[in-house]
């Protein structure tokens, strides 16, 4: 990626990020070709630089094109509506600076599962209704959660998230909100979790949601079947999940393709 | 002396910040609304002491004086509740390594106390 002065744009550069107004509305989302027209709309809101595309920014596009397009093959998760913005919204989030290192960072099965966790959290929080930069900042909590795994995959790392809250605490620039998702996204419903064993009101509502999805892709990593996993993770209701956060991860369900009937 | 205080109720946050201008000749008061709020302004105004509310949104008071004593062992946290009289919660927040705790409704004198009592 390149970053071009607003002067010196040309039609027909691609735009490699998202570009917010102040209060969260996307005025241009990556991947789109620049207009005339688009260069006079960003000059009209004061902007100095844009992102442009070039060869380097395509190998994470590609990842998410990919993890997404299986989420929605594979996973039988209802992302057809919302995909687009759902990608907005992590291009957008994957250009702060300690998301980028920490993607940098992790190994290639750990950056799927921060992708999927992430696609799959933001469309929960699309259909909760969450605004603009709430999501932005749930997208960033979930791509980061694992950033205590030092950039491995692990299976039973139970030092995880407080390692990565504290790494990501010393950050300034990262939101409390997200250094504590991070913390807490291994808490369960009941007081069953780790590493405080923090029980309903004491976890925040990003980590409750995440905690719900993180197991489930946890699940998937092992190779297990869509319908057993859904059903597991449908299951631990109230013992190790908030049962509104269960709710909202079902509604998100295809359910026709969960059970193979034919529309 | 740097205080933090973490109360959702702006009429208790007004009457401690009163009370603690009035008492002390030179202090620096910030204030937070809710648990994650006080874990922001604690890591950017690094306050000495923190009068902490047991019931605060988003995660509550002992949730989050867990938090702080893992992350910063000197800081002395004043838990703040209503809850008083019931001698597990005193328990619960003594082990989790809360320096004292108070009863609502706040006086001068009570807050005055507790805080001679923990700078000796």
């Amino acid at each position: 990626m390149s970053k071009v002065h607003i002067n010196d744009l040309c039609e027909g550069m691609v735009s490699d990020q998202v570009v917010c107004d102040n209060r969260g509305v996307i005025l241009l989302s990556k991947g789109i070709v620049i207009t005339e027209v688009i260069i006079e709309r960003l000059k009209t809101f004061e902007l100095e630089y844009v992102i442009i595309q070039d060869e380097s920014s395509k190998g994470f596009e590609a990842l998410v094109e990919n993890v997404s397009d299986r989420v929605y093959a594979e996973k039988i998760i209802n992302i057809k509506d919302t995909i687009t913005q759902i990608k907005d919204i992590i291009y957008s989030v994957s250009q702060r600076p300690y998301v980028e290192k920490c993607l940098a960072q992790q190994d290639h099965l750990l950056k799927e599962h921060s992708l999927r966790t992430a696609i799959v959290s933001t469309n929960m929080g699309l259909k909760k209704g969450y605004r603009s930069l709430n999501l932005e900042s749930l997208a960033a909590s979930v791509l980061v959660h694992d950033c205590g795994m030092e950039g491995k995959y692990k299976e039973d790392d139970i030092e995880h998230p407080l390692k990565g809250f504290i790494k990501l605490r010393e950050d300034l620039e990262v939101e409390m909100t997200v250094a504590l998702v991070c913390l807490q996204h291994h808490e369960q419903y009941n007081g069953g979790g780790f590493p405080f064993s923090f029980k309903r009101t004491q976890v925040i509502e990003f980590a409750s949601l995440l905690a719900v999805v993180d197991y489930y892709d946890r699940l998937l990593i092992n190779k297990q079947d869509h319908q057993k996993v859904f059903f597991d993770t449908i299951k631990k209701r109230k013992e190790c999940f908030d049962p509104c956060m269960v709710e909202l991860f079902a509604s998100t369900f295809d359910w026709a393709r969960l059970y193979n009937i034919p529309r | 002396m740097r205080f933090l205080i973490v109360d959702d109720s702006a009429l208790i946050r007004e009457q401690i910040k009163q009370i603690l201008k009035e008492y002390f000749e030179t202090v620096e008061i910030e204030i937070a609304e809710n648990g994650v709020e006080a874990l922001e302004k604690h890591r950017s105004f690094k306050p000495a002491v923190i009068m902490l509310d047991y019931i605060i949104p988003e995660p509550d008071g002992l949730a989050i004086l867990k938090i702080l004593k893992k992350v910063d062992k000197q800081v002395q946290v004043i838990l703040v509740t209503t809850l008083g009289g019931q001698k597990y919660i005193y328990n619960q927040c003594i082990e989790y390594g809360a320096a004292a705790i108070t009863t609502k409704p706040i006086t001068k004198e009570k807050i005055i106390r507790v805080i001679n009592n923990i700078l000796g």
